[in-house]
């Protein structure tokens, strides 16, 4: 529902979203017509090529977001990433001035600056419910947000 | 008023490059290669001979007409190889284009050599004209001499006694042919004899001679001859024409394992077709590179920019990038490559317009995205106009956002219900059924009561096609887990095609 959120919201901002889909999942007919004209939808084979992909895509300033979706991915395998390229992504997203948002299902990426953790639950209703109304109900909660000049405020 | 005269004066200039065919040779080369010592065969025969050499192999003593062994024992690096009717006609492709932006009047006068009408040229921008024009085949790796005179014989005697990469005017033909030997005029063996017993040496020496007695004496061939020397007539030059289509093509003389002399040669390309285009007042908005390959068929990659472009480096990085990822079951033995034309993009960008701020960036950073992942695995997605599930296409993304239309930005189309997140391939599920209505669904991913479902939703189409045809049962349920999930049934069992997001 993020997703959908964002796309709609960037959509009338636009702003181009390149979404990196690790587990293949997205489904455009589940959006408005709209909501994709500024997508660029990527479809790695494995969660290393997802990786790369986004390190790429987050180095381009014609990009306003860049989505790593992990979600689907098998714990083990997200588990088995390395960290350097998450510092990596982290730097190039810094100095290009994209966004970066990622997806996953466990809390994985050590050098985020802010981490949301969404609970929802679907009522068996919703299926019928329109999608910017569904979005009211997400609940973020802020399970980390560290500054850019932490150490420095800390200090 | 002699400011005026001069302007009208009639000017020609010649690009020459001299040996030719060794320096089409030499910018086939990578550039540490370039730094040996060259020789230019004259076949693949065994009774080849030298026809050239570079200035290197000349000093280590190597002269045109001797074996091959006889030029190794004496320059042992030297590189040998016989002439390239691609790479020469890549440099002669390379040497108009620098000469068409200089004149729109151009003759191909030999392999080579370009002969330019400047008279449209104000006299005092002729010189710093050529001499720009001279640092441009510079940079495309062919060093030309150019003179500047007012025919087109004595701007190519000037051509021919200028060093390579300097530029000669000849403001005074006399004192100019005066030093000239009689050679550069290229004088009949037969009437070289009888002018050495004269002993007229040079140009000067000839001309000094009444013209008529000339012709009384030596006929014909020693009135032309004399009339060579004076450098004084104005020949019509035989125009080459513009390039219509903006094609190059390379042969490798040896099977090509690695990327590196392709790249060499795609520059090279570029560079040239890239001033054909400028010149031409046009950029290219699509690349198609063919490589040849040893057992066919051909790679083949055509490339769309984001925007129309004529610069070689862009090009070049596009190019680059695609063929990074490239795996070939064979050696390449040629390549072509081929710029379609268009208009380039002269409309200012509105102050609200939502274009790339990089568009070749972009369009580098997509062809190195698509490189890693697969052509068919990175786009823009759109739904197609069809009811078959999950049947969607990637193209490329549009260099222009469009704003929303005022009515779907007030009221955009509602869209009904959390998106679902597809598992591809749909999973196979085991399901229980109570009252032919799911009450337990397990699989790979999820196992559960059903606590809520709506359906049978069913769907079928293209029944006309028989290997086309599809039909499908759709149930939404909810499990006693929390989650929303999709399930199919089809003839040949049920599977779980997704879950609600």
């Amino acid at each position: 529902m993020l997703l959908a959120g964002l796309l709609a919201t960037t959509r009338q901002a636009r702003l181009r979203v390149a979404l990196v889909d690790a587990a293949d999942a997205f489904d455009p007919a589940s959006y408005a017509t709209a909501s994709l004209e500024h997508l660029v939808w990527v479809r790695p084979r494995t969660p290393e090529e997802a990786l790369a992909a986004a390190d790429l895509l987050a180095r381009d300033a014609n990009l306003a977001w860049v989505v790593l979706d992990l979600r689907g991915v098998p714990a083990t395998r997200l588990s088995r990433l390395p960290t350097q390229p998450w510092y990596r992504l982290q730097r190039a997203v810094e100095s290009s001035g994209v966004a970066g948002l990622i997806l996953s299902p466990l809390p994985l990426i050590p050098c985020t600056r802010v981490r949301l953790r969404l609970r929802h639950a679907h009522a068996f209703t919703s299926l019928h419910e329109d999608q910017s109304a569904l979005l009211t109900q997400l609940q973020p909660e802020v399970d980390r947000h560290r500054s850019a000049f932490g150490r420095l405020a800390g200090a | 008023m002699e400011k005026s005269a001069s302007a009208k004066a009639p000017a020609f200039s010649v690009l020459l490059a001299a040996d030719f065919p060794l320096q089409a040779l030499r910018r086939t080369r990578h550039e540490r290669e370039r730094e040996e010592p060259l020789g230019l065969l004259s076949g693949t025969h065994r009774r080849a001979v030298i026809l050239a050499a570079c200035a290197q192999a000349r000093a280590a003593g190597v002269v045109p007409g001797s074996s091959p062994s006889q030029a190794l024992a004496r320059c042992p690096r030297l590189q040998l190889q016989p002439a390239d009717p691609s790479a020469e006609a890549e440099a002669t492709a390379a040497l108009l284009a620098v000469s068409f932006s200089l004149s729109p009047v151009v003759e191909e006068t030999e392999p080579g050599i370009c002969t330019l009408e400047l008279s449209g040229h104000a006299p005092l921008q002729r010189e710093p004209r050529l001499r720009a024009a001279v640092a441009q085949l510079r940079e495309l790796d062919l060093r030309v001499s150019a003179g500047l005179a007012a025919t087109p014989l004595l701007a190519l005697y000037a051509a021919r006694e200028c060093p390579a990469g300097e530029v000669r005017i000849i403001a005074h033909p006399r004192t100019f042919l005066a030093g000239l030997p009689l050679s550069a005029a290229a004088p009949p063996e037969t009437l070289q004899s009888i002018l050495a017993r004269w002993g007229v040496r040079t140009l000067g020496d000839l001309t000094d001679l009444p013209r008529a007695e000339i012709a009384r004496r030596l006929g014909a061939e020693g009135l032309a001859l004399w009339e060579r020397a004076a450098g004084e007539t104005v020949r019509p030059l035989t125009p080459a024409r513009p390039p219509a289509h903006f094609i190059a093509r390379h042969t490798f003389d040896h099977e090509v394992g690695t990327l590196e002399p392709v790249h060499v040669i795609l520059r090279r390309q570029l560079d040239r077709l890239c001033l054909d285009l400028v010149n031409a007042g046009l950029a290219t908005g699509r690349v198609e590179l063919q490589l040849h390959l040893e057992d066919p068929p051909d790679f083949v990659s055509y490339i769309s920019l984001p925007d129309p472009c004529s610069d070689p480096a862009t090009l070049f990085r596009v190019l680059a990038t695609r063929l990074e990822s490239l795996h070939t079951a064979s050696p390449v033995v040629g390549l072509t490559l081929r710029l379609a034309p268009t208009r380039p993009l002269l409309r200012q960008p509105g102050l609200l317009d939502a274009t790339l701020r990089d568009p070749h960036g972009f369009a580098e950073t997509l062809a190195r995205t698509t490189a890693l992942v697969g052509a068919d695995r990175a786009g823009t997605p759109s739904v197609e106009d069809s009811r078959r599930p999950d049947a969607f296409r990637l193209s490329p993304p549009p260099a222009l956002l469009p704003p929303l239309s005022p009515c779907a930005s007030a009221t955009p189309p509602a869209v009904l219900g959390p998106p679902l997140r597809r598992f591809r391939p749909p999973r196979a599920a085991w399901v229980e059924l109570s009252a032919h209505r799911p009450s337990f669904v397990r699989s790979t991913e999820v196992a559960g009561e059903v606590t809520a479902c709506v359906g049978p939703w069913l769907a079928s189409g293209e029944w006309w096609r028989a290997d086309l045809a599809w039909q499908r049962e759709e149930w939404d349920v909810r499990l006693d887990s929390g989650g929303l999930y999709r399930l199919l049934h089809r003839p040949d069992g049920w599977q779980l095609e997704g879950e609600y997001d």
